[in-house]
């Protein structure tokens, strides 16, 4: 993630005012050092000393705000919405939202293990999907699948029978993407011969959002 | 908000606590004609079966050799290696999981847990094991979250 051109102007006018105030601190030592007992000359030229980095410093931070401020008028900074659009966009592909597209729907009446959905959402997530439910439970990044043959979890809800996933994205790739030969729906044909498959594109799926909160550890 | 959502699509990096697992082809250097070699190294499945878990067991990020697992990961195993966020990666695999780390080793250690891996550990030595546990930092995701075909639903005349 490249962090925008403001915060870049911000984190080094921060940098500068902190340098400042270390400056400042410096003096303040400085100053009581030298008046307990240095000359009366040393403490001028300490002064003078610090008096023209100072200057310099002043400067600095005046050049620096001036860019910030140009950077802030530039075109295309937008910046709010900027952030609202990668907030909508997060909010996507996070899950926490109820999102609409293209995509397929596959519908398995059989009594699968946990292992088997697991390892077709794998395979739905290589097709390149955007967003999946399964049996109605959006997707998220930590998402576990787990239960027993025939009573599977997703999200720690218990997915009802036929499963069915829905998946958002290009109709036609995850279509044949998952159809191939040797892939997941052929292998569980074979494994589950009874198994009625049924995988459809379509033209707008509706997905629901993740409900519960998501454990999260906050960012550094 | 912003901060949140970067949080929880794993682009940024995070700090916590943890644990380590090493899994890795087994240690048996010579094998018998009779041996299958598909039983002495690991399989993308396992790396699945491993994150699931931990998922399960209340990860809160967790990374594989440097990959961020987030909401597209995929474990997918072409030729010799596997992809992992189109990244190809090979053993030995460090798995790190911030959570709790009692919990997180608990899930590991339950006997119904990972029956298949552990049987291949003891019968033919491969290797699974926590390393470490402590302070961990888990890399941020560097690939795509860009959405193209899906968008976010109106929310009125939502059904529930």
């Amino acid at each position: 993630m490249k962090p925008r051109r403001s915060q870049i102007g911000l984190a080094i006018v921060c940098l500068l005012f902190g340098m400042a105030l270390m400056m400042q601190l410096r003096t303040q030592n400085r100053l009581r050092q030298a008046t307990s007992g240095d000359s009366s000359t040393d403490l001028a030229s300490i002064a003078g000393d610090l008096y023209d980095s100072n200057t310099t410093l002043r400067q600095e931070v005046d050049q620096l705000l001036g860019q910030q401020v140009a950077y802030d008028r530039s075109p295309g900074s937008d910046k709010q919405v900027q952030v609202q659009q990668e907030v909508q966009d997060l909010e996507t592909f996070n899950g926490v939202v109820p999102v609409t597209g293209p995509g397929v729907e596959l519908t398995i009446d059989a009594a699968l293990r946990p292992v088997d959905v697991q390892d077709l959402l794998n395979e739905i997530r290589n097709a390149g999907a955007e967003a999946i439910s399964i049996g109605g439970q959006r997707v998220v990044y930590n998402t576990a699948v787990a239960g027993g043959p025939g009573r599977v979890t997703v999200n720690g809800v218990t997915v009802s029978m036929p499963v069915v996933f829905e998946a958002i994205g290009a109709p036609d790739v995850l279509d044949r993407a998952l159809d191939r030969k040797g892939g997941m729906l052929s292998y569980l044909r074979t494994s589950y011969p009874h198994a009625q498959v049924i995988l459809a594109e379509h033209n707008s799926l509706l997905l629901p959002a993740f409900t519960s909160s998501l454990p999260l550890k906050a960012a550094d | 908000m912003l901060a949140e959502q970067r949080a929880l699509a794993g682009t940024v990096a995070v700090d916590g606590t943890g644990v380590e697992i090493l899994l890795d082809d087994s240690t048996v250097q010579q094998l018998l004609p009779s041996d299958d070699p598909d039983n002495y190294i690991v399989h993308e499945f396992q790396i699945r079966d491993i994150v699931n878990l931990l998922w399960g067991a209340g990860a809160s990020a967790i990374s594989v050799n440097g990959e961020r697992f987030v909401n597209s990961t995929s474990v997918y195993c072409v030729g010799s290696t596997i992809l992992i966020n189109d990244t190809r990666t090979s053993p030995p695999y460090h798995i790190l999981a911030i959570g709790d780390t009692a919990g997180l080793q608990r899930a590991l250690d339950d006997g119904n847990s990972l029956r298949d891996l552990k049987t291949r550990s003891q019968v033919y030595g491969l290797v699974l094991k926590v390393v470490q546990a402590g302070p961990l930092t888990i890399p941020a995701f560097d690939g795509s979250v860009e959405m193209k075909h899906t968008d976010i639903a109106a929310t009125t005349g939502q059904p529930g």
